[in-house]
């Protein structure tokens, strides 16, 4: 599991938008080359979303996307909420501990400081903004399984050339 | 879990590679038409049928229909062609028991049909290892007996000489009971008379998986208004199941069976919204009296031809998964046929209820993402285990059948999922939502 989809973006990255900043890391989640996960007050948040309903719910029956724990993001939360924190969204933090997510997608700019925090999450995590920060997808999905390759094709004997010339 | 098991088939129909498949208590197989589901059952059907001989499996028996030699085996296009023999068997470690069987078992073509060519068969006490050509029968045979392990090589010449090593392979099911023709091959070899004593032959202790199988087609029987004809021979589009319905709840009935059973389609019948109670109604007094099957739906019973037609095509499934047998396969093809969404989440329910038990193991062939979604919420909810559950996906790139075990975590997630799983589902959903 890689990356949390704050709820505040979730109708960008997940409306499959190939142009927009978010489109790697829609790309990166169709294919399975990222798992975004939820749980706790964000899958709630998700639930309220009622356009991208079916689409979280296809993206779980693909496995693109987890749910986790409620029990344990609501108990990492409670405890992230007795911290001083930048944001009110501490269950952001609580879902990234439980499941050892570090790529955030967010407009919340103080939660952009709690994510990036080590004093808060260790190791701290990273936040994708645009395209420019496609590159922290393969490195905080590295982990992720990769698809089993397809079949090799039998080897083509060459072709003898034309006897050219006799 | 204490037991792991995996199913092999290499060169049939569409499987032209090797495949191993995990099988746990509820193995979900999914996957687009002519995918090769329906082969993987029938494979399974084979294999897993200890009563079958490998030398006369049963590739043809109801609801499959493999075909002969040259519907079976995989063809290759060009100079490859048809392969000369394909295979399927089984692992079985049963970590309880400490015991461990794999049982290989290869066909070549025979006068057109499909004949063993090969047995093999690997245990904690014994590995053997049997060919069969032109009537001759040859082979390898380690023994492990009281500590001390025997090899011995026969051939066609031992063969003769004891007279009937063919005779008795013919007449043996030498994979649930090798005894006799362990006896024969030992008879072949005077001095071994000595070092094997009788009772030894009743030593061998091979696990098989199941104890039995039973499939279900995926059109059950039609409904009739008044059953009159008893028959109780099971058969797989469940005509048996009225007669039996009947025996079992019929007025003086109260046994065990009786009560698992009314107590099962009712739960189902309730949870799938289908219907709130089911009875039979005798139209005399002897046993063989003609019966009507009823079903309350909200008002007074009514006649199960006069109620939606899910509801008798999914009689067959609830009864024949209910029935009390130990270590039962039951391999079911689209058991959701004719059923409403919420009916199919039920059969889910109902599947992972049975399963949790272990006393009952099924392989369903199904399309419905609703039995699916259950299962997993199930799985989340506790009421199963998720190293009991697989998912095996389905797909055939290049005219190949390929299959992608999936598993699921504690939380009901799909782990492993190959990029081709479900990409048709996600595009149709995004072309809706844009």
């Amino acid at each position: 599991m890689c990356l949390i989809v704050d709820a505040n973006v979730a109708a960008i990255v997940f409306s499959g938008d190939l142009n927009g900043p978010f489109a790697p890391v829609w790309l990166a989640i169709k294919l399975k080359k990222a798992i975004a996960v939820h749980g706790g007050k964000l899958s709630t948040e998700y639930s309220k979303i009622v356009k991208l309903v079916r689409i979280l719910v296809e993206l779980g029956r693909q496995g693109s996307l987890r749910r986790v724990s409620d029990d344990l993001v609501q108990k990492e939360t409670a405890r992230f909420a007795k911290m001083k924190l930048q944001s009110d969204d501490p269950h952001i933090l609580g879902l990234a501990v439980v499941s050892k997510a570090r790529l955030l997608c967010s407009h919340d700019i103080n939660l952009h400081a709690d994510f990036v925090n080590p004093a808060l999450l260790k190791p701290a995590g990273a936040v994708y903004q645009d395209a420019s920060h496609s590159h922290l997808i393969s490195k905080h999905c590295r982990h992720v399984k990769k698809p089993r390759p397809r079949l090799r094709r039998r080897k083509q004997r060459a072709k003898p050339k034309p006897n050219r010339g006799t | 879990m204490t037991s792991a098991l995996d199913l092999h088939i290499e060169h049939i129909r569409s499987f032209a590679s090797k495949v191993t498949a995990p099988i746990r208590p509820i193995t979900l197989l999914v996957g687009e038409n002519s995918s090769g589901k329906s082969t993987f059952l029938a494979a399974a059907a084979c294999v897993f049928n200890p009563d079958a001989s490998p030398l006369k499996p049963h590739f043809n028996e109801p609801p499959y229909s493999l075909g002969n030699y040259e519907t079976i085996a995989t063809y290759k296009a060009g100079r490859y062609g048809r392969d000369t023999a394909f295979s399927m068997g089984f692992q079985f470690t049963d970590q309880s028991a400490s015991q461990k069987r794999t049982v290989i078992m290869t066909y070549g073509p025979e006068h057109g049909m499909p004949a063993l060519n090969k047995y093999e068969d690997t245990s904690n006490s014994m590995k053997l290892s049997l060919s069969l050509k032109d009537n001759d029968v040859s082979g390898s045979l380690d023994l492990l007996v009281f500590g001390s392990e025997i090899r011995m090589q026969f051939d066609s010449e031992l063969a003769a000489e004891s007279g009937r090593l063919l005779d008795v392979l013919r007449n043996t099911n030498i994979r649930k009971n090798p005894s006799p023709f362990f006896y024969a091959v030992f008879q072949g070899q005077a001095k071994s008379k000595k070092l094997f004593p009788g009772p030894f032959w009743n030593r061998t202790n091979l696990i098989e998986p199941f104890e039995s199988t039973f499939s279900i087609a995926p059109i059950r029987t039609k409904p009739r208004r008044t059953y009159d004809e008893l028959t109780e021979d099971y058969s797989p589009e469940g005509e048996h199941i009225p007669s039996l319905l009947s025996r079992l709840l019929g007025e003086q009935s109260s046994t065990e069976s009786s009560h698992l059973i009314k107590n099962a389609l009712v739960k189902f019948g309730k949870e799938s919204g289908l219907f709130s109670d089911f009875d039979i109604k005798k139209l005399g007094k002897s046993a063989s009296s003609p019966f009507q099957l009823r079903v309350k739906t909200g008002g007074p019973s009514a006649n199960l031809v006069d109620v939606g037609y899910g509801v008798s095509q999914a009689l067959p499934v609830i009864v024949q998964s209910v029935l009390r047998q130990r270590r039962t396969l039951l391999l079911i093809q689209q058991p959701e046929v004719h059923l409403h969404p919420r009916a199919q989440a039920a059969l889910g329910t109902f599947f992972a209820d049975l399963a949790a038990k272990g006393e009952n193991s099924f392989i369903i062939e199904t399309h419905s993402d609703h039995l699916v979604d259950r299962v997993r919420q199930e799985v989340r909810s506790g009421t199963i285990a998720a190293d009991r559950v697989q998912i095996l996906f389905f797909h055939r790139p290049r005219g190949e059948s390929i299959v992608h075990p999936i598993s699921i975590d504690d939380e009901g997630n799909i782990i492993d999922a190959p990029e081709e799983y479900r990409s048709f589902f996600l595009e149709e959903e995004l072309k809706l939502f844009s």
